[in-house]
């Protein structure tokens, strides 16, 4: 690889987009040239810069009113059939913004045709566990970064004993652990940060030994790799990069079995 | 009205109406930096959440945040043209309204004067490199999930996102500079 190619690819490469053969070739470059060193701590230096600018979280209010906008849309479109009374049913809280609540109401339906997830129930189960935990406000039972404190907390509240690791060293800090339930199965909740994004990792006994099978899914924004190992089924969900969330996925596995 | 054909033949599952509202920061933080201030945001958030449960039909599976943060972002714009005729100034920064911010460890360690040098930078930057720089460095989109957001292809984000980011060391390094 050349110096040209370099300046061309190394924003990609920041960026995590590179396929790792170009990525291994690009590194090999620039490990032994230091102008090109120089162009990619320059892009991290200003990638670091720009993290310091604020995130704007939504109000509150807007997320009642949104929470009320789609409550009615998916309340009424549970009704078996459609609609005479629809607008009287409204009226006493909706009254002003019936005509759009219809319209909104009328799409509900339709939203759900929209394939759910294309893959197994798990992946479904996985990511409904992962919104429902940041949407209930419901993330821990447990808030410690202190995996000493977390791991204790499950035993007798699950017939298993959780491997419990923590990745703050890595970027990936522990924030806590709780009790959940995925596809039938009781599971063990870990909870991590990247940055503003939380990851579940949820665990529960495997009946297929110590074979490792990974799969990883993208749904709806959400990213999934499972495989399991040792006896466990381990299952981390994200809207982290996927490459970040394999980054994490590698080291969890490793200090899992280290 | 076609929709209304289609009630009696599925459920809506609850994880649809979930993940949809999972996404509302990140539909808010992209509207507020790119109409400036958080009246106007939350407006656009609020239509396009609306706009997503009438356009449901048009989602053809795939990355439904990148189809969600499109239509927030296609909002954004709308209103921004209608505005227009207000006469306000295009993608400014005005100030009314509270914000609540999230502190994260980077952003706790810089001191506020940084932070605000760097948010006064992204906000000189046009709509179209501004939009990839925020899904960028605050929602860690891929290219792909990007290019599908702002409607270009892959190399013209890469190219905007490049742009973008040289002209913000440019303004960073002259502001730095001066103060």
């Amino acid at each position: 690889m050349t110096c040209e190619d370099v300046e061309r690819l190394v924003e990609a490469y920041a960026d995590g987009e590179l396929s790792l053969e170009s990525a291994l070739a690009l590194e090999a470059h620039v490990a032994g040239c230091p102008a090109c060193t120089a162009r990619l701590d320059g892009i991290r230096a200003v990638r670091h810069t720009l993290r310091t600018a604020p995130y704007f979280q939504a109000p509150e209010a807007l997320a009642a009113r949104v929470r009320t906008t789609m409550a009615a849309a998916s309340t009424s479109s549970s009704r078996p059939r459609a609609p005479r009374p629809l607008y009287r049913r409204w009226q006493p809280w909706l009254a002003a913004a019936a005509s759009l609540a219809v319209v909104s109401l009328a799409v509900a339906g339709v939203l759900r045709q929209r394939a759910a997830l294309a893959d197994d129930a798990t992946t479904a189960a996985v990511i409904e566990g992962h919104v429902r935990s940041l949407m209930a406000d419901h993330l821990t039972d447990v808030a410690s970064t202190d995996r000493h404190t977390v791991k204790p907390w499950f035993a007798g509240r699950i017939d298993f004993s959780p491997t419990v690791v923590d990745l703050a060293s890595d970027g990936f800090p522990l924030v806590g652990g709780r009790l959940d339930y995925i596809d039938q199965h009781a599971a063990a909740a870990l909870v991590y940060q990247r940055r503003e994004h939380r990851i579940n990792v949820f665990l529960w006994p495997h009946a297929s030994g110590s074979a490792v099978h990974v799969t990883r899914s993208d749904a709806r924004g959400y990213r999934v790799i499972s495989w399991s190992r040792g006896g466990m089924a381990v299952w981390m969900v994200s809207d982290l990069a996927l490459v970040e969330l394999e980054d994490f996925a590698r080291k969890l596995d490793a200090a899992m079995h280290d | 009205m076609r929709g209304l054909a289609h009630l009696d033949d599925h459920d809506v599952s609850t994880v649809t109406d979930q993940t949809l509202l999972s996404h509302l920061n990140a539909a808010y933080n992209l509207a507020r930096w790119l109409m400036g201030n958080p009246m106007d945001a939350e407006d656009v958030v609020h239509d396009a959440y609306l706009r997503a449960l009438a356009g449901a039909d048009r989602f053809r599976g795939g990355d439904e945040r990148a189809w969600f943060l499109a239509i927030v972002r296609n909002g954004c714009y709308s209103s921004h043209r209608r505005q227009r005729v207000r006469q306000t100034s295009d993608f400014e920064e005005t100030v009314h309204g509270e914000d609540t911010i999230t502190p994260s460890p980077e952003r706790r360690a810089i001191d506020r004067d940084t932070s605000r040098r760097v948010q006064r930078a992204i906000h000189g930057l046009t709509p179209e490199f501004r939009e990839v720089i925020v899904l960028r460095e605050f929602e860690d989109l891929s290219y792909k999930e990007m290019a599908e957001i702002v409607g270009a292809p892959i190399g013209t984000v890469m190219s905007r996102l490049s742009r973008a980011r040289a002209q913000l060391q440019a303004a960073l390094a002259e502001d730095g500079g001066r103060s």
